[in-house]
């Protein structure tokens, strides 16, 4: 292993830029990523483990002939971003050419401040007892918490940077908090584990007292689950799990997956796909949320997409590869790591919400399941849309609830959902995410038991 | 690194108070070539570098790394993991030794960082062409052959010096058959320890027959209709129920935090007789294989259930310190951005007497998934979740049609007693399995097996 010193970030950048100016390419883009983190776990009764970490990658994209090769590192030696560089020209010989003109610079408004100083202050002894205040909240709720087997609390710190020949430089820096608990129930023998996190860059969102009352209310729920019989019916999907159903087909609206025949939304531009009802944008401008960006990972300023509006498929999400290939303007949705290729992302994803609260939804069938909590995907594909996952909820009948259900499955595909929504909430869950899906009340869902 | 860079950090480490100090140092050279289109779509390569540190007070863990190897940054960081420990406790470091684990194979290994990525383009071209001249239904294929070579250097307070080189090998297919809006994808993916030799060793037409074949068939299958029903679960990835149900279970590091039905349990019948399952890091050329662990362990072949009885858990230092368990080589983080905790290698049931045949001629209504798809389980509650990919209905006693959208849905303590025939035909997948410790490479395996009655989840 090499005695070279590293070189900082700036440097590194530098360094490669005008390497890789040097050696002929046509144009070239680099992504450099610098991180840091803080983060603790507890578990009964004592500081279990405590983590800090530093770290920092480079990212070349270079362009020989119009073929683009890639390559990183996380050595950020001369002699490792030269070998870096070297290994990206070698794959420009491999690739197709692709119709890819970088972006020059333009004028993009400057984005809110992701950075809260405040977090900055937040120490390990904080976080410690922060964790043990909350362990001990969750036990001292109910007798019948068995365990918490995860108890962590975490501060990130990233900066990014994406350069490219034709004089792009562009940084950003953000921070933020996450805590994150799961306890399990036990009663009867029946051990079953409620999970709640929070998580953004306003830290006193995340009380001990409203995390325990959560999770272990979240922990006691489902533990007199009780068989039902399987048929067909109506199903509400909690907004604590909606997100995690869309997430799972998101990439059926990217270009990508259009353009390589894997994805069924193909010619359907203009048509419609879902009921009225149904919007679905990717909002950068959505300062609040993760997502929010004012140029994507390839130089491109971003933009509020309708996705689906009214029901109807509007537009995909292009990078510069996949506008090149269709003729048209990137979409402002490239996304990279500086460990790999550029693909394709939303900027926040929303459903838009609907008029009624879940209260509201769960009024609109004599019987449903209303579901709040999901078990693996490995059953779920965005290629085919097929959708058979593992649930747990609760009977429903006239908006009241019976009893909680477990050890059921439901299966659809998720275009024949999209057709099938009746009802869609007013609310957003509390998760610090860019994907937020509001409650969905949707017919004709099969349920195993 | 420099010896007395590590003696260094190591003492500071001990000054701060700490039981126990470890390095883990690690490069990893990995590239990757995908074929799609009929064309290379992308060639990337990457070098990841970094340094963990490691401290034990007790059984606490204070872990901090960095791309940074210089000793004042490393010093730094452990001095601020450390902030207001005791301190007194300075112990000199024994003098470390040097064993070369590297083995016959390391050195018959045609090495991807030398041979360099046009190595792998023939290969992703004949299983192109070999999936797509199967049907005209064949909309995509997708391939990629990745490799990654891997120098770990192990140090800790106890006088441990070890070096071990770590190469694998992976290819896979991915094949989507299509007819109107429908879309069916199958794949393929092999993965060994070794060099580009274990390309040449590929049956590279067999594999892209097998995923094509299957996308096609699967693309006219009805849907299953779901239910309680005894289930035949196919060899080889079938395996993974296994593995996420119960191996994850027997991990040290599911058991101290008491998330574990089998906690406890050692020496106590959990499953039915006919079951031994055993969890193996010495099989040459496995994915999961490795000399030593991600804490210099050597690696070792674990019996984890013998006829049904719990003999052993797998383990790490912590967790064996905490579970009361000797250390079983198990080791194991995706980086140095991990702290080690206790994994799985390769783990399988052993074969038993059953005939394939015998299993489904015992079976008046069922199914037999032939091919399982991935799955998640909970190991505080034991709930798991697996999609099938390929399946069949088995009517009186014979294979019947083809069905599709079928998930197994159970809890892993409540499924081994029903495992009732296990078959002779053992056959081993190479996965990636992610935990606490991150995204490892791991073996799955097991002889066809009987399940007696499982919850099915389908559509009417």
């Amino acid at each position: 292993m090499s005695s070279e010193s590293s070189m900082e970030m700036e440097a590194a950048l530098a360094f490669v830029r005008k390497e890789a100016a040097q050696s002929g390419a046509e144009q070239f883009d680099l992504v450099g990523h610098q991180s840091s983190s803080l983060s603790l776990s507890a578990f009964a009764g004592k500081v279990q483990q405590t983590e800090i970490s530093e770290s920092v990658g480079v990212g070349i994209r270079i362009f020989q002939n119009g073929s683009p090769g890639y390559a990183s590192t996380e050595r950020l030696t001369q002699n490792s971003l030269r070998q870096t560089l070297r290994d990206a020209l070698s794959h420009c010989a491999f690739t197709q050419a692709v119709p890819i003109v970088l972006p020059t610079p333009t004028e993009v408004p400057s984005l809110p401040t992701r950075w809260n100083p405040d977090l900055e202050s937040l120490g390990l002894s904080e976080i410690a007892k922060f964790c043990l205040d909350l362990e001990q909240a969750v036990f001292a709720r109910s007798s019948e918490i068995e365990n918490v087997p995860h108890l962590g609390y975490g501060l990130s710190r990233e900066q990014s940077w994406l350069l490219n020949s034709k004089g792009i430089y562009h940084s950003e820096r953000e921070n933020a908090f996450g805590v994150g608990i799961g306890a399990v129930g036990l009663r009867n023998g029946v051990r079953k584990m409620g999970v709640y996190q929070r998580a953004g860059r306003d830290r006193s969102m995340a009380t001990v007292e409203g995390m325990a009352n959560m999770v272990v209310e979240r922990s006691l729920e489902l533990l007199d689950a009780m068989p039902i019989v399987g048929s067909t019916m109506p199903v509400v999907f909690s907004n604590r799990i909606s997100a995690s159903i869309i997430g799972l087909y998101l990439s059926s609206f990217h270009a990508e997956l259009v353009q390589k025949g894997q994805s069924r939304l193909a010619d359907k531009i203009g048509k419609r796909i879902a009921v009225p009802e149904f919007h679905l944008v990717s909002d950068p401008t959505r300062t609040d949320l993760p997502g929010a960006a004012v140029l994507d990972d390839e130089g491109v300023p971003t933009q509020r997409l309708d996705v689906v509006a009214g029901g109807e498929l509007r537009s995909f999400l292009h990078n510069l590869e996949t506008a090149g290939r269709a003729h048209c303007t990137s979409t402002g949705h490239g996304a990279r790591g500086f460990s790999g290729k550029v693909g394709t992302t939303f900027h926040n994803a929303l459903v838009l919400p609907g008029l009624r609260s879940e209260e509201e939804l769960l009024h609109l069938f004599p019987r449903c399941l209303h579901i709040v909590k999901l078990e693996g995907s490995s059953g779920c594909s965005a290629i085919s849309g097929e959708l058979s996952i593992g649930a747990q909820g609760f009977l429903v009948e006239k908006g009241e609830r019976v009893h909680a259900v477990d050890g059921i499955t439901l299966s659809t595909n998720f275009f024949d959902l999209l057709e099938h929504i009746v009802g869609i909430g007013n609310e957003y869950n509390d998760s610090f995410s860019s994907l937020k899906v509001p409650a969905l009340a949707v017919t004709d869902v099969a349920v195993s038991a | 690194m420099n010896p007395s860079n590590v003696s260094l950090i190591l003492q500071t480490g001990r000054d701060c108070g700490a039981d126990f100090v470890e390095l883990f140092e690690e490069e990893t050279r990995s590239s990757v070539l995908t074929f799609k289109e009929k064309t290379v779509e992308s060639a990337n390569a990457g070098t990841d570098y970094g340094v963990g540190v490691r401290l034990l007070f007790g059984t606490e863990v204070l872990y901090a790394y960095s791309s940074d190897d210089s000793v004042e940054s490393l010093v730094r960081l452990v001095r601020q993991l450390a902030f207001g420990r005791s301190r007194g406790k300075i112990i000199s470091t024994s003098q470390v030794s040097a064993p070369n684990l590297a083995s016959d194979q390391w050195s018959r290994m045609r090495d991807p960082r030398k041979l360099g990525q046009g190595f792998k383009l023939d290969f992703l071209r004949q299983g192109d062409a070999v999936a797509r001249a199967c049907s005209e239904r064949i909309t995509q294929v997708t391939l990629s052959i990745v490799d990654a070579v891997t120098a770990v250097e192990i140090f800790n307070s106890e006088g441990l010096s070890v070096r071990d080189e770590r190469a694998r090998t992976r290819f896979h297919i991915s094949v989507t058959a299509g007819q109107g809006s429908e879309r069916f994808s199958a794949s393929e993916a092999p993965g060994f320890s070794g060099g580009y030799e274990v390309i040449d060793g590929l049956d590279v037409d067999a594999l892209a027959h097998r995923a094509a074949e299957r996308a096609v068939r699967m693309l006219d299958a009805p849907y299953l209709p779901g239910g309680q029903m005894p289930v035949v679960m196919g060899n080889g990835f079938g395996g993974v129920i296994f593995h996420e149900a119960c191996g994850h279970p027997l991990e040290t590091e599911a058991v101290r935090h008491k998330a574990s039905p089998f906690c406890g349990k050692i020496g106590e019948q959990i499953a039915h007789p006919a079951l031994t399952a055993i969890d193996d890091g010495l099989l040459p050329g496995l994915w999961g294989s490795l000399a030593v662990d991600d804490e210099g362990t050597p690696s070792q072949r674990t019996v984890l259930i013998e006829n049904g009885i719990l003999k052993a858990f797998m383990s790490d230092r912590v967790g064996a310190t905490e579970v009361g368990v000797p250390r079983t080589g198990s080791a194991r983080r995706e980086s140095y951005k991990y702290a080690p905790v206790s994994r799985m290698r390769n783990t399988y049931i052993a074969a038993g007497k059953d005939s394939f045949e015998e299993m489904v001629a015992s079976i008046d209504d069922g199914l037999y998934a032939a091919k399982m798809a991935g799955g998640s389980v909970n190991p505080a509650t034991g709930e798991f979740n697996f999609a099938v990919e390929e399946g069949y209905r088995i009517r009186r006693g014979k294979i019947a049609e083809v069905v599709r959208g079928a998930t197994l849905i159970g809890k892993g303590h409540e499924i081994l007693p029903k495992i009732s025939m296990i078959g002779q035909d053992s056959a081993a997948a190479a996965g990636m399995c992610g935990a606490a410790s991150g995204s490892i490479p791991v073996t799955v395996g097991q002889p066809h097996l009987k399940v007696d009655r499982i919850l099915v989840g389908g559509r009417a």
